[in-house]
């Protein structure tokens, strides 16, 4: 591992927490879902899985979790916000490797299964088989959501790329 | 943008194969749904003697429960009377019940069996 990608990845990962801290303080997007959020923090996981890897992107994933968990006063969240992380992880790295999709579309899939990912914790912690019944309101936002994390990514990698790769 | 050498991947915006991805997630998604919902509905019964709650069941497997002078059986996710020792025999007749709120009642032995709603949440305690 290069100096210059452990810069790189630390900068991805500054730059994840500092979009959930003041996701964490800014109201609800959406006040009938209160738990539903941009997840511009993403842009970044998305980054950092197609300019370093897997590995690499897990890594930052799972940091970026724990941390924002440990600073949002509920370390509970920790498992949900892992659950979905990992899931929407390895399904856009499918997805990369297929290599057949545009970024936003992509990246709307990862929302959505981000969302499948929480919940599926959420039952599987409570229980209740009927949480799924939030999944449909839940996903719906998140593909959205996801869309505008891709389009975001699509032109970062844009102006980036070749300063990222030498 | 990919001047690099060994860079297959070429980012854009929009393909066509996005439709199909888009159009499957919901698909599988739909399907998912309905096969964790659909279950859900009476999916647990409670019997009651002479008007208190006695018991509650889960109605997703197997069990005979010997109550009274009542044999009431469950079996994939529904709920009957095998065996009453009642003269009129009626609970016997009632058959399997499955549905959100249908009722058995044995009237001689003061029993009755009543489906959960769907929208009804469980208890806890």
């Amino acid at each position: 591992m290069t100096a210059r990608k452990v810069t790189g990845l630390a900068s991805l990962l500054a730059v994840a927490l500092l979009l959930g801290f003041i996701e964490n303080i800014l109201p609800p997007v959406m006040p009938l879902l209160p738990y539903a959020r941009l997840g511009l923090g993403n842009v970044a996981i998305l980054l950092c899985l197609m300019w370093y890897g897997l590995p690499a992107a897990g890594i930052i994933l799972a940091l970026k979790c724990v941390i924002l968990g440990l600073f949002s006063g509920a370390p509970v969240m920790i498992l949900y916000s892992l659950g979905g992380g990992v899931l929407s992880l390895l399904v856009m790295f499918a997805l990369l490797k297929l290599n057949k999709n545009g970024l936003p579309a992509l990246s709307a899939v990862g929302g959505v299964m981000h969302n499948v990912g929480q919940v599926l914790v959420a039952m599987l912690v409570t229980m209740t088989p009927s949480f799924a019944v939030v999944l449909v309101y839940l996903s719906l936002f998140g593909a959205t959501a996801g869309a505008l994390t891709g389009v975001i990514a699509f032109f970062i990698h844009r102006i980036l790329c070749n300063k990222v790769k030498e | 943008m990919s001047r690099n050498k060994d860079r297959q991947t070429e980012y854009t915006l929009f393909r066509v194969w996005d439709v199909v991805v888009i159009v499957l997630v919901l698909a599988l998604l739909a399907a998912a749904l309905y096969m964790i919902l659909a279950p859900t509905q009476g999916r647990s019964a409670e019997i009651y003697v002479d008007g208190t709650l006695v018991a509650t069941v889960r109605l997703d497997h197997q069990e005979r429960i010997d109550l009274l002078g009542l044999t009431v059986v469950v079996e994939e996710g529904s709920i009957h009377v095998e065996d009453a020792d009642c003269p009129d025999k009626i609970c016997e007749r009632m058959g399997k019940i499955s549905k959100a709120g249908e009722t058995i009642i044995c009237l001689p032995n003061r029993v009755v069996i009543k489906i959960l709603g769907k929208g009804e949440v469980e208890a806890i305690t």
